[in-house]
């Protein structure tokens, strides 16, 4: 294992408080460690040249997306969200959506609509995760007043009646506080060196 | 009490009944009226109950002996104790509510609660049809039997049997209709029997007991079981979001639920900007070693979904000389990953130490050395895995893509 110029501790010997920390945080429950794991491992793909402000909004996306990963498929915020992250992936990749989006963020008037521009605006549109550029979700009869907030805060609240929708939000309230945890922790351990 | 045993037993089979009860000066059983037979049932669930629980019961050890000699239902004591609650008289119903009331010294009503609720979980089997009978007899006895404690029959008219007597043997059958409720009240006004009802056993359909003065038409039990469910569920996100508790009421809650999640989101935000801002080159260090640790440190025990889905996500990196390359994770067995962030952590931290001029190496020779453990460790290489990204493609299918550098 000693293939650095200088040998690093060994793995079982945690040195460092704040790590230790971190590692306690870690085992505290089962789904923590894929959590980490996850935002590790795409935090590790970010290039250190991309300037600051693409970069927050890319680590943004990969807490998001790491998020949906550690948690089980059968929950619709997780899959919700992974379909997001997949219609973005979507969305950049299309050649005619790049040329759209240079032509919106350039304030242009709107290009002419072709089939293929059509559906890339609206997969662009669809995948806009700003609450202004959705349509609202239709109101469901039975709900509380303010459900509706509720709806467009979780991922997929949209189409669910009001009882699992507040099973959904139970489980990504747990999931957005270890998200939370995990990041500060990071926070921690790579100020603190 | 005694006399009250004395006498319901008089009436019973004989004198043998008769004796059995007032052995046992605690116990109230009240207008037995059946006999042999409901004696049996009793006796029969009783004893089958353990003969602690009798002890516990009767405070006297020698009944439980003697009640497994009367007993001959031995074998089939739910069948005798349930068949036994539909016996339409109603004073073996008002015997049998005795009997486990009886054993009550609000002390011993924990043990008598045991064969009561799986009597009455019998009860709640055969409970299929709307067996109004079978109803009325299980809440009378369960009730009874939980005395004093809060427990879930508590809508059950329980009474509250200090040695308390029934007025008359009358039928405590509580219909699942209202009207019927207003009967059971007759006899027994407790007043607990208007508190929250119980969270039935779970079965294929939910039953639902109507409150008294309550509809009980289709849709609004349907709407009461809805409401149940509703309320359940605040209170598990109540348990989650911290400084609910002094809230009550929907709406509010809901507001701080809403709050919560904003706050929570837009932390993650924050987080994200604080991170991006405070190391810029660390994470390309992250490592290698770690993984290969893992891989060491886990068995074979990969779950599927877990291993297909990871693979799949794992596949198109095409890093320089990424460990997530050759990287096929499995469950996160809290061990090696724990083994694997401190490594990484480790190393994250410590970036002044060369990295770059060993990477290269030690990335080949790790990367050969963990696909010999991969594939001997979890089976799957990495081309057929990537076949089976059919098991998650929702969420996977694009990743074969590679492209994904950036954009997570």
């Amino acid at each position: 294992m000693d293939i650095k110029s200088t040998p690093p501790p060994p793995p079982h010997q945690i040195t460092n408080p704040s790590r230790r920390a971190f590692l306690a945080w870690a085992a505290a429950s089962p789904s923590k460690p894929m959590l980490a794991f996850h935002f590790l491992r795409s935090l590790s793909r970010i290039q250190g040249v991309t300037p600051v402000r693409r970069r927050t909004r890319t680590i943004r996306r990969a807490a998001y997306s790491s998020m949906a990963r550690a948690a089980s498929p059968r929950r619709a915020w997780s899959r919700a969200l992974l379909g997001q992250a997949r219609a973005r992936r979507s969305r950049t990749l299309t050649g005619r959506a790049l040329l759209l989006r240079r032509r919106v963020t350039a304030a242009a008037p709107a290009p002419p609509s072709s089939p293929a521009a059509r559906s890339a605006r609206i997969i662009a549109a669809g995948g806009e995760t700003s609450a202004a550029a959705r349509p609202l979700p239709p109101r469901q009869v039975g709900d509380p007043p303010r459900a509706d907030a509720l709806r467009r805060l979780v991922p997929g609240g949209a189409g669910m009646e009001y009882c699992s929708l507040l099973e959904e939000t139970a489980d990504y309230l747990r999931s957005l506080r270890a998200q939370v945890q995990l990041m500060q922790g990071l926070v921690d351990l790579f100020s603190c060196q | 009490m005694e006399g009250r045993a004395g006498g319901g037993g008089g009436g019973g089979g004989g004198d043998y009944i008769s004796s059995l009860l007032n052995s046992s000066p605690r116990l109230d059983f009240g207008l037995l009226a059946g006999g042999v037979p409901v004696m049996d049932g009793v006796v029969a669930a009783g004893a089958d109950a353990g003969g602690d629980c009798l002890d516990k019961l009767c405070g006297d050890p020698g009944f439980a002996e003697r009640a497994a000699r009367l007993s001959s239902f031995n074998g089939q004591r739910y069948a005798g104790a349930a068949g036994l609650f539909e016996m339409p008289p109603p004073a073996p119903a008002a015997s049998n509510g005795d009997f486990g009331c009886g054993g009550v010294g609000s002390r011993e009503a924990s043990s008598v609660s045991d064969p009561a609720s799986t009597m009455k979980d019998a009860i709640a089997k055969k409970r299929k049809a709307p067996g109004g009978k079978g109803k009325g007899k299980e809440p009378s006895l369960s009730t009874s039997c939980q005395v004093g404690e809060e427990k879930e029959s508590d809508a059950k008219r329980c009474k509250t049997g200090e040695g308390e007597k029934k007025e008359s043997p009358v039928k405590p059958k509580a219909e699942l209709a209202g009207s019927d409720s207003s009967v059971e009240d007759g006899v027994q006004k407790q007043g607990k029997g208007k508190n929250a009802k119980p969270v039935e056993p779970p079965k294929d359909y939910v039953h639902v007991r109507a409150r008294r003065g309550q509809a009980t038409d289709s849709h609004s039990l349907a709407e009461r079981v809805r409401r149940e469910r509703i309320s359940q569920r605040m209170k598990v996100l109540q348990d989650l979001v911290p400084g609910c508790n002094k809230v009550i009421g929907k709406a509010l809650m809901l507001d701080e639920i809403i709050n919560y999640v904003q706050s929570l989101q837009r932390q993650v935000e924050f987080l994200s900007m604080k991170l991006a801002t405070v190391n810029p080159l660390d994470f390309s260090n992250l490592p290698t070693l770690l993984y290969k640790d893992m891989y060491q440190a886990c068995g074979p025990s990969a779950s599927p979904v877990f291993s297909l889905e990871s693979s799949n996500s794992a596949f198109p990196f095409s890093e320089q000389g990424d460990v997530f390359q050759s990287f096929v994770p499995n469950t996160m067995e809290n061990q090696c990953t724990l083994n694997q962030l401190d490594l990484a952590l480790s190393q994250a931290t410590n970036a002044q130490y060369a990295f770059q001029d060993g990477t290269a190496n030690t990335n080949l020779q790790q990367r050969n050395f963990w696909e010999d453990d991969l594939q001997s460790v979890f089976h799957i290489e990495n081309g057929q895995s990537q076949e089976n990204g059919v098991s998650a493609p929702s969420f996977h299918g694009q990743l074969q893509a590679g492209h994904m550098k950036m954009e997570f």
